[in-house]
């Protein structure tokens, strides 16, 4: 069943000032039934009132018939966005987007599925007065507040980006409970791209912006700038008016003129997020460079077919190694490397965009030296030889053996430690290759997805009130290539003890753990009870056993705190 | 020999202290003045029975032997701490007789206690304060129309009722024509009469907005009617909608109010006036219910400019709960060990147990210990209701 619904092309007031439509029209392929509401098996908008918390009716679905081709959802009046119908259904469009662009089999080549482990994600378009939006993995929700007449459903940029982190936290959920800043950075990271992205797939937009800029990407705020409308409103960038930019010099190095905070995730984010987006504005410009000249298509084109190319394999290149990530608590490294090998194990001889990858790296002091980000892919490894894949994803005790025998070496699981096999996958993804003649074509691969995880520990610095010693999870990802056994990526988060990176990353929880303790934000267990016996919700909670401290829930505060 | 003279009652879970200090006046005379500080119990549920203020006000009024009291303080809005004075006044001596009996000299009240006066001057306390208002006004909505109601959240609410402390506050204000309204930095020059004790305000900040922690949100669901009584919104999910998830969804939005409760008791908390008193080489610290954020503000505020120093004496702040404790570096300040000057040193907690026992349970038995391990402590439990314990500092 295909059903029409309107979506937001940015937010309403940067609409106007660019002189751009307000909406578009989205068209929602493949999902297995819609409702009222809009409601479908995986998301399902809900209406409060803000006042009575009564539920409000929800938007009428009118499915297609012999007049209509397309499904669609009755709202009185599209060019109202105010109105609650438009919203309700214009956040289930750009939702549904979202996932869907995720799901595209050249991204994740699969459905994506809920940390919550189950089907429906909740979204609460208008869920009460206050400047912020949030994904919140206890309550399956996306939630969505207005503020000075702002609803941040109406932004399209807002809304895909608490999408990502719904989505995110599906493909890697150790970040969600992670404590060192840039796990949780990447959390922000993840979700500003995917609002990127999305950007870059309105046609409106792009059309506005690059007759605007005669062709660039890197001088518009259009696509750099996240939730401008929220910005302005709250008068964080008062000149420039947005909550977050991309386009951006900043850098981990503390010498620089534009260091960041380590211990905190929001502003390190941008960091990594620039960086990226620097890599995309050279994909573009690369492609524009290759397009110069191209029969059938005039100057003016090029600008948006290089986009819309180049987006494309921007989002293969930023999502798809979201696969590779290791368990645990994972570094801006960390990624780096997993984007290095998603890439190298599929385009071994084109190294340009991972060439980029490495300068913005070292560039922003993300890592020491390019050798940081060195992977070894598409290697044999004695011990997956004769193993039986498919039974590694169906049986958790032949994986379990797997890990703790033949694999132990192999994923670097320590001596003598107990571990956790994570639940395998099994996916295909498509890939794109030039031939010998220089044509494109179609590749799907398969591989194996295999993580284990175990506990370690580390001091605290939090104080005598806090317990001695903290538990951190690491673990490694093996991704194996089910055609030819080899090794596509090993990826793991485990350090050598006294290593830069071990000592760095042990720095950063330090500062970032103590921090939010001075903001009353992370409070031990027993003092973290309500008068009504309940858990308090506005506290990251370390639990305390044996003089060993562990936290979890610590992105959930962060994304409520904004 | 002069002695100063800590009384510490058992109101139940409340405060009330008597300070009889040994000063010059003229003619190198010495007599003997007097501080109040806090009157006041849960007014509430077994921590609140109001017959212990009959022994207790009788007690005071026998050691001012007729003499006037020379300073009373005020150490926040909480009824727990304001609300002993006005209920002898209108239950155990009508009319005058409490006022007359008292002839207070001079009050000092935690700075946002002025009212009006006090946020046109701090705007941001009043944006602050006005949220915290209408939070509790939902909050209050919501509880009227809940079919389960806690006896704990009855008197979080009644504790930090605007309306019922106003009426203290108003009563305790005009017990003097010298009313004070301190915060640390404040002038005490001319507002007090001792000569021979010294006085520091440690706490709170004069602009309080610092001391409001984060509001949760909170989607309470309650309809509001002026008419009648609130009533509470249970909405079903919809066809197609995961109804565990839904309900889930549902309780987590309302969840949030016990939050934003403590939140407002907290800021309340965190304006009391902690000051300490030097005497004779002695130094006693009354601290009312500061909170860890007040804490950590006085320890931000020393590293800047010191002020922090080693006591012998202290009240412990709200009735030993887990977040009353200072931190640890700040206790290694005030209470560092070894004692710099040997010193013998006491703590008194005046609580009750059985008020908020899920809540971290009050008083936390691990906070106390580790006071133990600094001082000797004594708690007002170990106090028949309206008893009293003395603690002597001789000169």
């Amino acid at each position: 069943m295909k059903v029409k619904v309107p979506v937001m092309v940015q937010d309403e007031e940067i609409s106007q000032y660019k002189g751009m439509r307000i909406t578009e029209q989205f068209t929602i392929t493949g999902e297995d039934f819609f409702l009222d509401g809009p409601v479908t098996r995986r998301v399902a908008v809900l209406n409060f009132d803000t006042e009575t918390g009564a539920l409000l009716p929800g938007v009428r679905f009118q499915p297609a018939s012999q007049d209509r081709e397309l499904g669609r959802y009755e709202i009185a009046d599209e060019n109202d966005i105010h109105a609650c119908d438009f919203n309700q259904v214009s956040v289930f469009g750009t939702v549904l987007q979202t996932i869907k662009m995720f799901e595209e089999e050249d991204n994740l080549g699969r459905q994506v599925a809920w940390a919550f482990m189950a089907p429906q994600l909740l979204v609460v378009p208008r869920a009460g007065e206050w400047a912020n939006a949030y994904y919140e993995r206890e309550s399956h929700s996306l939630q969505f507040f207005y503020f000075r007449n702002v609803y941040t459903s109406l932004s399209r940029d807002i809304v895909a980006h608490e999408t990502g982190h719904a989505v995110l936290d599906g493909i890697a959920p150790d970040l969600y409970n992670a404590i060192t800043p840039q796990s949780l950075a990447l959390h922000e990271s993840v979700a500003d791209l995917t609002a990127l992205i999305m950007a870059f797939r309105s046609g409106t937009l792009c059309e506005a912006v690059l007759d605007h800029t005669g062709g660039s990407i890197e001088c518009s705020t259009a696509f750099s700038s996240l939730a401008e409308e929220l910005g302005r409103a709250l008068g964080v960038h008062p000149h420039a008016g947005y909550l977050r930019s991309l386009l951006n010099e900043k850098t981990l190095d503390p010498n620089s003129d534009n260091p960041v905070a380590r211990s905190e995730p929001h502003a390190l984010s941008e960091v990594l997020s620039g960086a990226l987006y620097k890599v995309m504005v050279n994909i573009h410009e690369a492609i524009k460079h290759e397009l110069a000249g191209k029969e059938g298509l005039s100057p003016s084109e090029i600008p948006g077919v290089a986009l819309w190319r180049g987006h494309q394999r921007f989002k293969r290149m930023m999502f798809r190694p979201l696969d590779y990530l290791p368990p645990g608590e994972v570094s801006f490294a960390d990624y780096g490397r997993a984007i290095i090998a998603s890439d190298q194990a599929s385009y071994p001889d084109d190294e340009d965009e991972r060439e980029w990858i490495r300068e913005e790296f070292v560039r922003r002091h993300m890592v020491a030296d390019r050798a940081a980000l060195e992977v070894k892919s598409n290697f044999e490894h004695p011990a997956l030889k004769d193993v039986d894949l498919q039974t590694l994803i169906d049986s958790d005790w032949a994986a379990y053996e797997f890990a703790n025998h033949k694999g132990r070496e192999l994923l670097g699981i320590p001596e003598g430690i107990p571990f956790r096999v994570r639940p395998r996958r099994d996916v295909t993804k498509l890939y794109y290759h030039r031939d010998s003649e220089q044509k494109i074509r179609k590749e799907r691969i398969r591989e194996c997805l295999f993580k284990v995880s175990w506990d370690s520990t580390e001091p605290n610095q939090l104080g005598s009130q806090f317990p001695r010693e903290r538990q951190i999870t690491v673990g490694s990802t093996l991704a194996i290539d089910w055609e030819t056994r080899k090794v596509r990526a090993l990826l793991t988060s485990r350090r050598k003890v006294g290593s830069k990176e071990q000592l760095e990353q042990q720095g950063d929880r330090d500062l970032m753990l103590s921090r939010l303790v001075d903001e009353d934000l992370l409070q031990l267990s027993r003092r973290a009870i309500g008068p009504d016996g309940k858990r308090l919700d506005s506290l990251i909670v370390a639990e305390s056993t044996k003089d060993l401290m562990r936290i979890r829930g610590t992105a959930r505060m962060l994304h409520i705190v904004g | 020999m002069d002695k100063l003279h800590v009384r510490v009652y058992n109101v139940r879970f409340g405060d009330a202290i008597l300070v009889s200090v040994p000063d010059r006046v003229a003619d190198d005379k010495i007599e003997t003045r007097h501080i109040l500080i806090d009157v006041g119990n849960t007014a509430t549920g077994k921590g609140g029975d109001d017959v212990v203020f009959r022994p207790v006000i009788d007690d005071i009024l026998k050691v001012l032997g007729g003499r006037p009291l020379d300073l009373y303080v005020m150490t926040h809005k909480h009824l727990d701490h304001v609300q002993g004075l006005l209920y002898a006044h209108k239950q155990l001596f009508p009319g005058e007789g409490l006022r007359q009996k008292l002839q207070l000299r001079h009050a000092w009240l935690t700075a946002s206690a002025e009212g009006e006066e006090y946020y046109k001057k701090h705007p941001k306390a009043k944006e602050r304060r006005d949220m915290a208002e209408g939070v509790y006004d939902a909050i209050r909505s919501f509880l009227d129309s809940s079919p389960e109601r806690q006896a704990c959240m009855d008197l979080l609410m009644m504790n930090n009722d605007p309306r019922k402390t106003d009426d203290c506050v108003d009563f305790l204000r005009n017990l003097t024509g010298n009313d004070w309204y301190v915060y640390r930095g404040f002038n005490l020059e001319g507002k007090h009469l001792f000569q021979d004790a010294h006085f520091e305000i440690w706490a709170p900040e004069e602009d309080t907005s610092v001391y409001y922690g984060r509001f949760h949100p909170m989607a309470l669901g309650v309809r509001r009617d002026e008419r009648a009584k609130p009533t509470l919104t249970l909405p079903t999910p919809p066809s197609g909608v995961d109804a565990g998830a839904f309900y889930n969804l549902v309780e987590i939005r309302r969840h949030g109010y016990v939050d934003n409760l403590l939140a407002i008791d907290a800021a309340a908390n965190n304006t009391s006036v902690v000051f300490s008193l030097e005497w004779r080489g002695w130094r006693l610290l009354f601290t009312g219910d500061a909170e860890i954020r007040s804490w950590r503000t006085m320890y931000k505020q020393h590293k800047l400019n010191p002020f922090l120093k080693p006591v012998h004496f202290l009240k412990v702040s709200h009735h030993g709960s887990c977040n009353g404790m200072p931190p640890a570096e700040m206790l290694d300040t005030i209470l560092p060990e070894p004692p710099p000057d040997n010193r013998h040193r006491r703590a008194v907690v005046s609580t009750y147990p059985g008020i908020y026992d899920k809540q971290g349970k009050v008083p936390d038995d691990e906070t106390l210990n580790q006071l133990r391990q600094r001082c000797e402590l004594f708690s007002t439990q170990d106090l028949a209701d309206g008893e009293c314990k003395d603690f002597d500092f001789e000169a």
